[in-house]
């Protein structure tokens, strides 16, 4: 009987013991992410002109996240074509691995995000047809590099007009990105 | 408590713990998910959630008008062909002059951009990821609350008709949102679904559902009770052979900056 108690005590120490090392690994990683990147509103300066000659405005709306989107009008020429980046900034940035981008409910443009892995001198890109996916983040897909390291990934998106999609100077609006570090995957933006 | 039974549990949980980090089983226990689309239409969107895995070669042709808040109207044609897994070609030939047109290719190792008036393209390497599949959700139930995952491959096609046939987006709905199956009939000689979207939003979207694949054939967009955008396959053939020079840069065409 005593041998028997002693076997019983053994496995659930074991399990125990088990159970709180998968806990402790899951909530590690659980830790990466995921983490906001706002379009700056009116305080922060989350967000940076990476290139071209327009300056964002903001704009107060129900329809954009902690109320404030930043906006340009679509650049029907190509003049005026300008790229804003979400600034990834701190050095403790790395490791990114799943972007996800939110579109405020007054959007209605085609528009395109490049997310770039610059150590790799590599970037994908992601066309969102914003009138489509009013109030919900947008997957944007996952580093192919997550190890790399490198605190100066970050996440374009253009006022262009793209192929195909309506060219008539609306607006094209930047809200909310997100993103999580390896090893943690969470597509669901959440 | 011997040392081997103290090595065995933390490597049985270290191995639990990272397998369900990796896999997302702990993501989905710790969020459960609700379905997103009331019954009578589930039939409907369950079939344009795997509408990837119903056809192996699609080739067509749809028109675009989108509708301008100052009235006017602007059209493109979109003529397409794709293969399964990873080739695509898309023509966008803007027709009213004021807009952006353009070839976008795939052959599913490279990614060719082909601007048709520089008589140039750029070239670009098919990532990896877009060969994942897993985050895509194949069914109701495992649609994510307020997050739309694209099937992979469509995001980065350069034309907006990748939303259609790929439409794995349209059963992602809101929490609020309301699909109602209006009827079905034949559009294109093909058996369809027509199905309302209304969103929490007051966006309201009718779309024509080809039965067999799940392609979105027809769309009737409002957006804020004005006209957005109205879409119609005016071509459509399921797995008909496409001969493999399709998906490589027509001839006349440079790499550009060379």
């Amino acid at each position: 009987m005593n041998a028997l108690m002693r076997r019983i005590q053994r496995v659930s120490i074991s399990l125990l013991i088990a159970i709180l090392t998968a806990g402790i690994v899951t909530i590690a990683g659980m830790a990466g992410g995921p983490y906001n990147r706002s379009e700056g509103g009116n305080t922060s300066g989350n967000l940076w002109q990476y290139y071209g000659p327009l300056t964002i405005s903001t704009i107060s709306s129900s329809a954009c996240l902690d109320t404030y989107c930043g906006r340009l009008p679509q650049a029907v020429s190509s003049s005026n074509d300008t790229y804003y980046a979400w600034n990834m900034g701190s050095s403790n940035v790395t490791n990114i691995y799943d972007w996800c981008a939110w579109t405020p409910s007054i959007a209605n443009a085609g528009v395109r995000y490049d997310i770039w892995e610059k150590s790799q001198s590599y970037y994908w890109y992601v066309l969102v047809n914003t009138a489509n996916h009013h109030g919900q983040y947008v997957y944007l897909g996952f580093s192919d590099y997550p190890n790399i390291g490198d605190a100066s990934k970050f996440p374009l998106e253009r006022n262009q007009c793209q192929a195909g999609y309506a060219c008539d100077g609306r607006y094209v609006y930047w809200d909310r990105i997100r993103y999580t570090t390896y090893p943690t995957r969470n597509q669901s933006c959440q | 408590m011997k040392k081997m039974d103290l090595a065995v549990s933390i490597t049985v949980g270290l191995a639990l713990g990272f397998f369900g980090l990796v896999s997302g089983i702990t993501n989905s226990l710790l969020n459960p998910q609700p379905a997103s689309a009331a019954s009578p239409v589930n039939a409907v969107l369950t079939t344009m959630l795997t509408s990837q895995t119903r056809w192996q070669t699609v080739q067509g042709a749809a028109q675009f008008t989108w509708y301008s808040q100052d009235g006017s109207t602007q059209i493109y044609i979109n003529k397409f062909s794709l293969a399964q897994p990873y080739n695509v070609y898309v023509d966008v030939i803007d027709k009213t002059g004021r807009g952006v047109d353009g070839i976008w290719i795939s052959d599913g190792q490279n990614i060719y951009d082909v601007d048709k008036h520089k008589n140039t393209y750029a070239k670009s390497v098919f990532r990896q990821a877009l060969k994942d599949t897993s985050a895509v959700p194949m069914q109701l139930s495992a649609v994510k609350p307020d997050t739309v995952t694209f099937y992979p491959l469509s995001t980065i096609i350069n034309a907006p008709i990748r939303e259609y046939i790929f439409p794995s987006w349209f059963p992602q709905g809101r929490k609020g949102d309301v699909y109602t199956l209006k009827k079905e009939g034949v559009f294109l000689g093909r058996k369809v679904w027509v199905v309302n979207l209304r969103t929490i939003y007051k966006d309201d979207t009718t779309v024509w559902v080809d039965q067999a694949t799940g392609i979105i054939l027809k769309v009737n967009q409002l957006m804020a009770g004005k006209k957005f955008l109205d879409m119609t396959f005016t071509a459509f053939k399921v797995n008909a052979k496409i001969a493999p020079t399709t998906f490589q840069v027509p001839a006349g065409y440079s790499l550009a900056g060379q």
